[in-house]
C-alpha cells in the first residue's frame, strides 16, 4: 500500500510540474522521460535476456532520423511516422537479434558496437539522407495545425510515454514472455529443455530494445529539434548503458532513476560540468567494482558444491 | 595499383596487427576482452605530447614515460578493477571495461579540450618513389617498428621466465598455478604487456590520422584483425591486421574513401557470423 | 500419454572423436528403460543428441511413429520430451515457483498486448499457471521452498525441482541424467519410488542414465549398456547382471563407478 501511495504520489507531482515549474526545468524532466524510454529497451535486452547491447544510440538514431526525414521528405506527421519507425526499428533489431544464434558473449558485444559505429558512419556519409555531419533540423510535432514546440507540450506527449513504459517493464517482467527472458539469461540449455525458443526470445529483447530506443530517439530528437551524427556514437550507448545499469537493471524504474541522475547532475555541475562523462564513467565503474552482483542479479551460476560428479 | 595498396595498407596493418595483438595477449590469459583497449591507445599517445609539449622532455623520453605510464595503468586495472571482478559474469567485465574506456577517453576530452594535437613523425612524411612506387618514410618507420615489437614480443615469450611463465598460463593455468607461477601475478603483466601493445600503436598511429580523444574508435579496427585472426592466436592476430590494413587500403581506392571504415566494420560483423573461429583460430571445446 | 522412442544407427563425431558411434535401440511405451556405462561411455551424449542438443552425424530418432532428428531442442521439448541434467541447469536466481512457470511457458497462450493490457485471458492463463506450478512443488515436496531461489536449494531438492519443472511441460518421455548421484540410500529409495509412481500414474515413458546400481537394478525393465560409444549390451537387468561383457568393461574400466 505504501508503495501505491508513493506512485500516486509521484503521478500527481508529475501532472503538477508543468503549471508550478520554470521552463527550463519541464524540459529537464521530459528529457529525462525520453531518456528512460531508450535506456528501457537496455533493461529489457540486458537485465532480462542477459543479452549484452552497444548498438542502443543506433537505434535511437533510427527512430530520431527516420521520423524526422519521414517528415520533412514524406510529410508524414509525427504521430503517425514515430511508431512507425519504431516498429520498423523493431523489426531491425528482431533481424539483429538472429544474430545470436551464430555468436555470443564478446562477439555479440563486438557486432553490436560495430553496428553502432556502421550506423553512425551511415548517418556521417549518405549526406543526402542525414544531411552528413552537419545534420539536420527535424520537423515540429503539429497538432490541429499548431507546431507543438514548448517544453510544456512536448511534456505532455513525452510523460505518457514514459509512464506507460515503465508499466510495460513491470507487465513483461511478470509475463510468460519475461520470465523466458530471465530463464535464457540464466540457462540457455534449460530454457530450451522446457520448450523455450531461445533464438526467438533473444531476437524479441533485441526487437522490444529496438523499439524502446528509436522510440525514445524519436521523442529526444523532437526536444532538440536538431540532429547530429554525434549524438549517436558508441559512446552515447556507453552513457545509455551506464543509466540503465546505475538506476537498476532489474526494476520497472531503474530506467526513470538512472535517467534522472545523468540528467539532472550535471545541471548542479556549474563549471564542473566538462568533467560530467568522466564523473559518469568513473561513476559506473565504481558502482561495479562495488557490487558486481548488484548489477540487478547478473551471475547466472549457481553456487558450486563440493562432489559433483562428471563424465557420462 | 595494387602493389601501391599492398604498401599503404600494410602501414595500416601493422597497426592493427599491434592492437589485435594486445586483445589477444590479454584474452588468450585472461579471457577478458578489454574494450577500452582503444581509447588507452590514445591515452599513450596522448602522454607522448604532454611529454613533450608540457613537460619539454625531449622525443625519445617522452616515449619512453609514455610507455611507462601505459604498462603501469594496465598493471594498475587488473589489480583495481579486474581483481574484484574476478569470476563475476561477463556482461559485468564487458561493462566494466566499456566504462574503462569511456572513462578515459571522457578523462581526455575534458582535460586535453577536443581538437587534434600534431605528433612528430618518426621519420619524414616526405613521400619519395622507388621503381613506380611512392613510399612515405614515415610510414615505412611505422611498419618496421611495428615488425620489430612483434619479434620482441614472441623472443619474450621464447626466451625469458617472464615470457615462459606467460606461456605456461595460456597453455594451462592449473597446472602453472601447481609449478608455482602466480597466475594472478601472470594476469597483472599481460595487462601491462597489453597497454604497451596498444601504446606503441598509438604512438605509431597519431601522426598519421589526427590525435584526438576519440581515436580511440580504432579499436575496433583492432578487434576485426583479432577475430579474423581467430582471437585466440598470436600470428593469427598479426595477419588478420595487416589483411585488414590491406583490405581496406583497397576499398578505400576502389568503392570510395568514406567506405573505408564501413567496409571494416561489415567485415568484423560478417567474420563473426561467418567465420567465428577466424581464418587462424583453433576450435576451443565447449562443454554442454 | 506415454511414447515409444526409437534410436537407430545414431551417431556423433566431435572433430575425430566419435563420441558415439551407431547405437541403436528402442524403449517401449510406459516402460523405464536405464542407459548405464562407465565414464566417457557417451550416456550422456545418446541423451543430448536425443533431446536436440547435439546434431548427430548418422542415424535417427523417432518419438512414436515421428522422426525428430536434427530439430532444434525447442522442438523436441515441444513433441513431449522433457530432461534434466546431470549438474542441473535450473534458473538460479528465479525462485522454486518461477522454475516451475518457465516449464510452463508453452501451455500459456497470450501474447505480449494481452500481458501489458491485463487482459482476462492473460489472468485466467497466469492463474492456472500458478495453481498447476503450487500441485507440481506439491508433488516433488517443494511446497515450502515455493518462493526460494532456486541457486539456494539443496542439491536434492533442486534435482527435485528439476523434475517439477520437466513435468510441467507435460512430456511424453521423460529423459533423467543421474537423478540418483550424491544421494544418500533412503534419498535413493525415495526416487524409485518417484520414478515408478511417474510411469504408474501419469504413464509416463521414462529413459534413465545412472551410476548407482541401487536404482538402475531397482527400477528398469531394460538395460542398454555403452562403452567407449557403442552399444555393449542390453537386456533385463538380469540379464546384463550376468553378461561376461558387461563386468568386465565395469571392472577392467572404471572400478568406482560400479
Amino acid at each position: 500500500m505504501a508503495a501505491r501511495l508513493l506512485l500516486l504520489l509521484l503521478a500527481a507531482g508529475l501532472v503538477a510540474v508543468p503549471f508550478v515549474a520554470p521552463s527550463h526545468l519541464v524540459f529537464l524532466v521530459a528529457t529525462i522521460g525520453s531518456t528512460a524510454i531508450m535506456v528501457a529497451g537496455l533493461s529489457i535486452v540486458i537485465g532480462m535476456a542477459g543479452q549484452i547491447s552497444i548498438a542502443q544510440a543506433a537505434f535511437a538514431a533510427l527512430g530520431a532520423y527516420g521520423t524526422a526525414q519521414l517528415a520533412a521528405l514524406g510529410g508524414v506527421p509525427h504521430w503517425i511516422g514515430l511508431p512507425a519507425v519504431a516498429v520498423a526499428t523493431a523489426g531491425l533489431g528482431y533481424l539483429f537479434g538472429l544474430l545470436s544464434l551464430r555468436v555470443a558473449d564478446h562477439y555479440l558485444a563486438l557486432a553490436t558496437m560495430a553496428f553502432g559505429a556502421i550506423v553512425q558512419l551511415l548517418l556521417i556519409h549518405l549526406e543526402d539522407w542525414t544531411g552528413g555531419a552537419v545534420g539536420l533540423p527535424v520537423p515540429p510535432l503539429t497538432l490541429g495545425g499548431r507546431s507543438l514546440t514548448r517544453p510544456i507540450e512536448l511534456y505532455a506527449v513525452i510523460m505518457p510515454c514514459a509512464a506507460l513504459t515503465v508499466w510495460f517493464l513491470h507487465a513483461l517482467m511478470t509475463s510468460r514472455t519475461g520470465r523466458a527472458f530471465s530463464a535464457l539469461r540464466m540457462s540457455e540449455v534449460g530454457a530450451a529443455a522446457v520448450g523455450v525458443p531461445v533464438l526467438h526470445h533473444k531476437a524479441m529483447a533485441f526487437a522490444l530494445s529496438a523499439f524502446f530506443g528509436a522510440l525514445g530517439g524519436g521523442l529526444y530528437g523532437l526536444q532538440t529539434s536538431y540532429l547530429d551524427p554525434a549524438q549517436f556514437g558508441i559512446l552515447e550507448s556507453v552513457r545509455l548503458i551506464a543509466i540503465a545499469v546505475i538506476g537498476g537493471l532489474l526494476n520497472p524504474f531503474g530506467p526513470v532513476i538512472g535517467a534522472t541522475v545523468f540528467v539532472l547532475l550535471p545541471e548542479t555541475m556549474g563549471a564542473l560540468g566538462r568533467y560530467m562523462s568522466l564523473v559518469f564513467s568513473l561513476l559506473l565503474l565504481a558502482f561495479i567494482i562495488v557490487s558486481p552482483r548488484g548489477i540487478a542479479g547478473l551471475a547466472p551460476r549457481l553456487r558450486p558444491r563440493p562432489g559433483r560428479r562428471r563424465g557420462g | 595499383m595494387l602493389a601501391q595498396i599492398l604498401v599503404s595498407g600494410v602501414t595500416a596493418g601493422a597497426v592493427y596487427a599491434l592492437v589485435a595483438l594486445g586483445f589477444v595477449v590479454l584474452h588468450r590469459g585472461t579471457r577478458v576482452v578489454h574494450f577500452g583497449l582503444g581509447d588507452q591507445l590514445t591515452l599513450s599517445a596522448y602522454i607522448v605530447v604532454i611529454g613533450q609539449v608540457f613537460l619539454g622532455l625531449p622525443f625519445a623520453a617522452a616515449i619512453l614515460l609514455s610507455l611507462l605510464l601505459s604498462a603501469g595503468f594496465g598493471v594498475l586495472i587488473e589489480r583495481g578493477v579486474m581483481r574484484p571482478l574476478r569470476g563475476s559474469p561477463l556482461l559485468v567485465m564487458i561493462i566494466a571495461t566499456l566504462a574503462i574506456g569511456a572513462a578515459v577517453r571522457e578523462g581526455l576530452r575534458a582535460s586535453m579540450g577536443p581538437l587534434p594535437w600534431p605528433v612528430p613523425f618518426l621519420l619524414s612524411p616526405a613521400p619519395f618513389t622507388l621503381g613506380g612506387l611512392v613510399l612515405v618514410p614515415a610510414n615505412l618507420a611505422v611498419v618496421g617498428v611495428a615488425l620489430a615489437v612483434m619479434l620482441a614480443l614472441f623472443a619474450m615469450l621464447r626466451w625469458t621466465r617472464f615470457g615462459r611463465a606467460i606461456v605456461a598460463v595460456y597453455e594451462n593455468p592449473t597446472g602453472a598455478a601447481i609449478v608455482g607461477i602466480s597466475v594472478p601475478g601472470v594476469h597483472a603483466r599481460l595487462w601491462g604487456l597489453s597497454s604497451v601493445l596498444a601504446a606503441v600503436a598509438g604512438i605509431l598511429m597519431a601522426p598519421l590520422i589526427t590525435l584526438s580523444p576519440d581515436m580511440g574508435t580504432i579499436g575496433i579496427k583492432g578487434f576485426a584483425a583479432a577475430i579474423l585472426g581467430g582471437f585466440n592466436s598470436l600470428p593469427g592476430a598479426i595477419a588478420g591486421g595487416f589483411l585488414l590494413g590491406i583490405v581496406e587500403t583497397g576499398a578505400g581506392v576502389y568503392v570510395s574513401t568514406a567506405m573505408k571504415d564501413i567496409v571494416s566494420y561489415a567485415l568484423l560483423i560478417g567474420c563473426v557470423l561467418l567465420l567465428p573461429r577466424g581464418l587462424f583460430g583453433t576450435a576451443e571445446a565447449r562443454k554442454v | 500419454m506415454s511414447a515409444s522412442l526409437v534410436v537407430e544407427d545414431l551417431g556423433i563425431r566431435f572433430g575425430g572423436l566419435v563420441a558415439l558411434d551407431a547405437v541403436s535401440m528402442r524403449v517401449a511405451p510406459g516402460s523405464i528403460h536405464a542407459v548405464i556405462g562407465p565414464n566417457g561411455a557417451g550416456k550422456t551424449t545418446l541423451l543430448n543428441l536425443v533431446t536436440g542438443l547435439y546434431r548427430p552425424t548418422t542415424g535417427r530418432v523417432a518419438l512414436g511413429e515421428e522422426t525428430i532428428t536434427g530439430l532444434p531442442p525447442h522442438r523436441i521439448a515441444a513433441r513431449g520430451v522433457a530432461r534434466t541434467f546431470q549438474n542441473t541447469e535450473l534458473f538460479a536466481e528465479l525462485s522454486a515457483r518461477e522454475n516451475v512457470l518457465v516449464g510452463l511457458h508453452r501451455h500459456l497462450r497470450y501474447g505480449i498486448a494481452a500481458a501489458t493490457l491485463r487482459l482476462p485471458g492473460y489472468r485466467r492463463a497466469e492463474r492456472e499457471a500458478a495453481r498447476r506450478a503450487e500441485r507440481l512443488l506439491a508433488l516433488v515436496g517443494l511446497r515450502e521452498q515455493a518462493e526460494t531461489a532456486a541457486g539456494d536449494l539443496a542439491l536434492g531438492q533442486q534435482r527435485r525441482l528439476e523434475l517439477a519443472r520437466a513435468l510441467a511441460t507435460r512430456p511424453r518421455l521423460l529423459m533423467l541424467d543421474e537423478p540418483a548421484a550424491g544421494l544418500r540410500a533412503s534419498e535413493a529409495d525415495e526416487l524409485i519410488g518417484v520414478l515408478r509412481r511417474l510411469r504408474d500414474e501419469l504413464g509416463l515413458t521414462l529413459v534413465l542414465i545412472d551410476h548407482v546400481m541401487r536404482v538402475v537394478m531397482g527400477v528398469s525393465e531394460r538395460i542398454t549398456v555403452l562403452n567407449h560409444g557403442r552399444k555393449l549390451a542390453e537386456g533385463t537387468p538380469e540379464e546384463v547382471r550376468r553378461n561376461p561383457a558387461v563386468v568386465a568393461a565395469y571392472l577392467g574400466g572404471a572400478p568406482h563407478d560400479a
